[in-house]
C-alpha cells in the first residue's frame, strides 16, 4: 500500500463579500496516496478551483479565507504553515497547472527563464545548471529544438505548447503532488488527448501524484484511478473510477453520467440535462444541497444533511438513499 | 553647428540623440528610422505652416508696437522691409522654410541682434532642468507609492495615499507658490532660515520650484501606477509566479512591475517632450529665466520668430520622444515588434 501523501479533512473556504459570505468550500475531505491520480469532478462553480487553490494557500485574501479543516501534506498541516514554509511548498513539493495556458505565462519573460526561475528557487542551482534543466524539461514535454526554444517568448508558442511549458515548469522541481486545474479545458480537442497523455506519462515517470480537476468525465475515465465528485462545496461521492462509472451511488453522480452524450445516442434525441440550478452558495438550503434537483429526494433530505458514509469497497457517498 | 559645439548641455543632448538613432538603426533597421525621420519633416512642415498662418492673421502689429511714440511712416516701412513683412504671405513663408533648410530659425524681431537659436539655447536648458528634475522626482515618489496603494488596495494605506495625492493634484501651482512665498517671507521676518523665492541657478532657488512642480505631477504617476498594478495583479501569470514559490518581493518587482511599466512609459514620453516649452506660471511666479517666460513675452510683443522657434522645437522633441517611446516599448515587451 502506497503512503498517504495528502489528506484533506473537512476543508472550509469562505469568501467574505458585500453580498454575504460565499461558502465556496463547505466540507471537503479526500486523500491522495503517493503516485496516485485522483479526479475531482463537478459542474462550474461547485468549488473545485477554490479547493485546489486552498491546498496551495493561494486564495486571494481578503476576501477569501480558509475557515476550517486541515490539509495534511506528508503529515504537516498546510493551513497552519507560515509564509516561509509555503514558499518551499509551492512549486517545490506541490506544483500547479492552470486552466488557461494563454494567460498563465508571463508575456515579458522567455519560457526558459520562467522554467529556470522555479528551478533556481527550489533546487538551488546556478544559472547554467538551471538553464540546462530548463532545456531538459522542454525536451521532456516534447517541444522540438528545446535548446533554441528556451529563448523564445510565450507568444511564440501555440496554446498546446504553452500548456506543455506549464507542465515543464510544474514538474521541473520534482514535486510530490501535481494539481492540474482543468488543464485541457481551453485546448483543442485534438490537443487535449496529447497533453493529458503527456501529463500522465511524466507524472508516472517522476512518481508524482496528481489531483486532476475537471468537469469532463471522459477525461477522468481515461486518466484517474479514483474520483471525488463535488457539489455545492461538498464532496458527495468518492470511489474508484471503475465503480463510479459502473455503479454510481449518489443521484448527482448518476445524473452527471447520464448527461454525457454517447456515440450511440440516436440522432435528434434530446440530450439529458440536470433540471434546475445549482444552489446559491450564500444561502445554502437546509438539508442536502442537491435535494431541490434530486429525483429521489424524500422529506428527510430537505431537513437533514447527509454526511459521507462508506457504502462499498473504497466507496463513500453522502446520501440517505444511494443507488 | 558651432552654436551646438559651444553649448555643453546641448552637446550632450545631441550625442545622446545620435547614439539613440544609431542604436535604433542597427537594432530595428534603417528603414524604420528613415520612415520616422521622413515623417518628422512633414510634422515640421505642418507645424510651421499653422503657426505662421496664425501669426500672420493674428491682430496686432509688431512694427507699431516697437516704434510706439517714435512711429513715422518711413520708419515703419523700413522696419517692415527689414523683417520681410512687406512681402506677400507665401513669400514670407517661403523665406522662413528656406531658413529652416539652412538650420536657422531666423532673428528675433524684438532684439534683432539675437538669433532665435541663441535665445532657445539660453532659456531652454533652464526650463529643461526644472522640468526633467521634477519629472524624475514625481516618478520616484509616485511609482513606489502607487505600487503600495495597489498592493494594499482598499485598505487604510490606500485611502490615505490616494487622498493625499488627490489633494496635491487639485492644488494648482498658482495657489501653492504664493503661499510658499508668503511663508518664506514670514520666516525671514522672524529671523529664521528661509529659502529664496525668486531666481534660478543655486540650490536654494531651484529646490522649491522643482518640488512644487513635482508635487503636481506626482499624483498622476501614483494613480496611473496604482491602476496599472491592480490590473496586472489580477493576471493569471501572477498566480503562476506565486504558485512557483517565488517570494512576494520577486513576484512584485519582477513579474508585476515590468508588466505595469508599459502605461507609465506612454505618459512619460510626451511629458519629456513638453519640458522644452517651460512652465508659464511657475517660471513667472518664481521669476525663473526659462523659455516659458520668454515665450509668453514673445507672444505678447508679437515676436513671431521666437514663437515659431519654440513651437517647432516642441514639435520636434515631442515627435522624437514618441519615437523613443515606441523603441522603448519594443525593449520592454517582446510581443511588440517595432517596424
Amino acid at each position: 500500500m502506497a503512503e498517504r501523501l495528502l489528506d484533506v479533512q473537512h476543508l472550509q473556504t469562505h469568501f467574505f463579500t458585500r453580498g454575504g459570505v460565499v461558502k465556496s468550500v463547505e466540507d471537503v475531505s479526500f486523500y491522495i496516496d503517493e503516485g496516485e491520480t485522483l479526479g475531482l469532478v463537478g459542474e462550474s462553480g461547485c468549488g473545485k478551483s477554490v479547493t485546489s487553490l486552498s491546498l496551495m494557500r493561494l486564495i486571494e485574501s481578503p476576501p477569501g479565507k480558509i475557515v476550517g479543516g486541515k490539509v495534511l501534506f506528508q503529515g504537516d498541516d498546510i493551513v497552519q504553515m507560515d509564509e516561509e514554509e509555503l514558499h518551499k511548498l509551492r512549486g517545490g513539493k506541490i506544483a500547479m497547472i492552470f486552466q488557461d495556458p494563454m494567460t498563465s505565462l508571463n508575456p515579458l519573460f522567455s519560457v526558459g527563464f520562467q522554467i529556470a526561475e522555479a528551478v533556481k528557487t527550489h533546487l538551488k542551482l546556478d544559472d547554467r545548471a538551471a538553464t540546462d534543466r530548463a532545456v531538459q524539461m522542454l525536451d521532456l514535454v516534447r517541444i522540438p529544438e528545446a535548446r533554441r526554444r528556451i529563448d523564445h517568448f510565450p507568444h511564440e508558442f501555440s496554446g498546446g505548447m504553452r500548456q506543455r511549458v506549464m507542465i515543464a515548469i510544474a514538474l521541473s522541481c520534482n514535486p510530490k503532488l501535481l494539481i492540474a486545474d482543468e488543464p485541457t479545458t481551453a485546448l483543442d480537442v485534438t490537443i487535449q488527448a496529447q497533453v493529458l497523455d503527456l501529463m500522465k506519462g511524466l507524472a508516472q515517470e517522476f512518481n508524482t501524484a496528481t489531483l486532476l480537476i475537471t468537469h469532463d468525465l471522459g477525461v477522468v475515465a481515461g486518466t484517474c484511478e479514483r474520483v471525488a465528485v463535488m457539489y455545492a462545496g461538498r464532496i458527495v461521492e468518492t470511489a474508484p473510477t471503475r465503480t463510479v462509472f459502473k455503479n454510481p451511488a449518489h443521484p448527482y453522480t448518476q445524473a452527471l453520467l447520464n448527461a454525457v452524450p454517447r456515440a450511440d445516442t440516436p440522432r435528434g434525441a434530446k440530450l439529458a440535462a440536470i433540471g434546475g440550478q445549482p444552489p446559491n452558495l450564500v444561502n445554502l438550503p437546509k438539508g442536502c444541497p442537491f435535494a431541490p434537483r434530486c429525483r429521489k429526494a424524500q422529506a428527510r433530505c430537505r431537513v437533514e444533511l447527509p454526511l459521507l458514509e462508506t457504502v462499498g469497497p473504497n466507496q463513500q457517498v453522502a446520501c440517505f438513499y444511494p443507488y | 553647428m558651432d552654436q551646438i559645439l559651444s553649448n555643453l548641455p546641448l552637446l550632450i543632448v545631441v550625442v545622446l540623440l545620435v547614439g539613440f538613432l544609431v542604436y535604433t538603426g542597427f537594432h530595428i533597421g534603417p528603414r524604420f528610422l528613415v520612415r520616422r525621420i521622413a515623417g518628422l519633416v512633414f510634422v515640421i512642415l505642418g507645424v510651421s505652416f499653422v503657426t505662421f498662418i496664425l501669426g500672420y492673421l493674428a491682430p496686432g502689429d509688431v512694427v507699431v508696437n516697437q516704434l510706439g511714440v517714435h512711429y513715422t511712416v518711413a520708419g515703419a516701412r523700413a522696419l517692415r522691409h527689414l523683417y520681410g513683412l512687406d512681402l506677400p504671405w507665401w513669400q514670407q513663408y517661403g523665406n522662413y522654410l528656406n531658413q529652416l533648410l539652412h538650420f536657422s530659425l531666423g532673428r528675433s524681431w524684438l532684439t534683432y541682434s539675437q538669433t532665435v537659436w541663441s535665445i532657445l539655447s539660453q532659456f531652454v536648458p533652464v526650463s529643461a532642468t526644472l522640468g526633467l528634475s521634477s519629472l524624475v522626482l514625481a516618478a520616484i515618489l509616485g511609482i513606489p507609492l502607487g505600487m503600495l496603494a495597489a498592493v494594499r488596495s482598499n485598505t487604510r494605506y490606500d485611502t490615505v495615499i490616494q487622498t493625499v495625492a488627490l489633494a496635491f493634484y487639485a492644488l494648482p501651482s498658482f495657489v501653492i507658490i504664493p503661499f510658499y512665498a508668503l511663508a518664506m517671507v514670514w520666516l525671514n521676518y522672524q529671523g529664521l532660515p528661509h529659502l529664496q523665492v525668486s531666481g534660478w541657478g543655486t540650490w536654494d532657488t531651484m529646490l522649491a520650484p522643482i518640488v512644487i512642480t513635482a508635487i503636481n505631477s506626482f499624483a498622476g504617476y501614483l494613480r496611473y501606477t496604482r491602476t496599472s498594478v491592480i490590473e496586472v495583479l489580477r493576471q493569471d501569470y501572477v498566480r503562476t509566479a506565486r504558485a512557483k514559490g517565488l517570494s512576494e518581493r520577486v513576484v512584485l518587482w519582477r513579474h508585476v512591475f515590468k508588466n505595469a511599466l508599459l502605461p507609465l512609459i506612454t505618459i512619460t514620453g510626451p511629458s519629456v517632450g513638453f519640458v522644452v516649452t517651460g512652465l508659464f506660471i511657475t517660471e513667472n511666479l518664481f521669476n525663473i529665466p526659462g523659455i516659458g517666460q520668454e515665450a509668453l513675452n514673445a507672444i505678447i510683443s508679437r515676436d513671431f520668430p521666437v514663437v515659431q522657434g519654440v513651437t517647432i522645437l516642441l514639435a520636434v522633441t515631442v515627435a522624437l520622444m514618441n519615437l523613443v517611446t515606441d523603441v522603448t516599448y519594443g525593449l520592454v515587451d517582446p510581443r511588440i515588434k517595432v517596424a
